[in-house]
């Protein structure tokens, strides 16, 4: 995983936008949800350091997820965010595919 | 010509601490006062204690909560603008702008209330201060309002100086703490209001005193 630059990772996001796509999204301690579909119409990435994505999909909704801080494309051209405390432990994650990933 | 303020803040309460006391100074000085309020604060974690809304529930009682600060200030024009809570940074800047100015054109305030981008914390505040210094900004130099700018964040002092305009309200602490009782959702907590029993003096002390930066428009 490489920490989060705002514009490469959203340039990465936004080759998304457009699609259907499959998300895993977690809050570690509190939910997830796998293989959430949708069909993203906007993306975006803010913050410093820290980092908030937000997603908006299907004319009507949001993803909003906070405190992101790494990033990479796996070799199956997923795009997986994920955000780590200083001791390396992972608590939030936003996972997007053009797949479903593993249930 | 009548003397019209505009307040654009991004959630219902962000008016109670820091700028009834001015509002309500200002009407009793013979100011109309127009307020757009970005959402319904609609993330807010805060449902009362004990918690009487859910996430369902909480924007139409944030709704309430907002008429009825509004009512306690004096403010008769309250404007919701619909957007959602903890998105306004990815907002569409000519949709966010387009709005605001649709106000300025239509009030022609002579003074503007928000956040100063970059020195309010919260993303929705930055995000909400940064489109009205644009809006504004794009005006031509002598028809551009004044900005008077809430700030909060550490160190902002280091960096934009002292606030220049400070109000005095202490004889406006009545519509104020009535404004911060009407969000009775979000302010409940014991540290705040609820539990404890200030003296006159300490809410004089605690309360009394409103600080703004007047926003530096270049030329």
């Amino acid at each position: 995983m490489i920490p989060i630059d705002r514009l490469p990772t959203e340039t990465e996001l936004r080759k998304f936008v457009g699609s259907e796509v499959y998300v895993h999204s977690e809050a570690t301690s509190f939910v997830f949800v796998r293989n959430f579909k949708l069909r993203i119409g906007e993306a975006h990435v803010a913050g410093e350091g820290s980092y908030r994505v937000a997603l908006r999909f299907d004319g009507q909704g949001w993803l909003r997820m906070e405190a992101l801080t790494h990033y990479e494309v796996d070799e199956a051209g997923r795009l997986l965010l994920a955000g780590y405390d200083d001791r390396g432990r992972m608590n939030v994650a936003l996972h997007l595919g053009k797949e479903p990933f593993p249930e | 010509m009548e003397r019209h303020i505009l307040v654009v803040l991004p959630h219902p309460d962000d008016e109670a601490f820091g700028l009834s006391g001015t509002l309500a100074k200002y009407i009793q000085n013979g100011y109309r006062v127009t307020y757009a309020c970005l959402t319904l604060g609609e993330m807010g974690r805060n449902m009362g204690i004990p918690p009487f809304a859910n996430r369902v529930t909480l924007p139409a009682i944030r709704r309430k909560e907002l008429e009825e600060s509004c009512q306690a200030i004096g403010i008769d024009d309250l404007r919701l603008l619909g957007f959602h809570d903890k998105t306004i940074e990815f907002e569409d800047h000519r949709l966010l702008d387009g709005r605001i100015d649709d106000l300025i054109q239509e009030i022609r305030p002579s003074l503007i209330f928000t956040f100063y981008p970059g020195y309010s914390v919260h993303p929705d505040h930055d995000a909400c201060g940064a489109a009205v210094i644009r809006t504004v900004g794009r005006l031509p130099a002598d028809e551009r309002p004044a900005v008077h700018c809430l700030a909060f964040a550490k160190n902002l002092e280091e960096d934009i100086g002292q606030p220049d305009v400070i109000q005095d309200v202490r004889e406006f602490l009545q519509p104020k703490m009535a404004s911060i009782r009407a969000h009775r959702s979000q302010f409940q907590a014991a540290e705040l209001l609820g539990d404890h029993e200030y003296t006159s003096e300490e809410i004089r002390e605690r309360f009394g005193t409103e600080r703004f930066w007047t926003y530096p428009f270049g030329s």
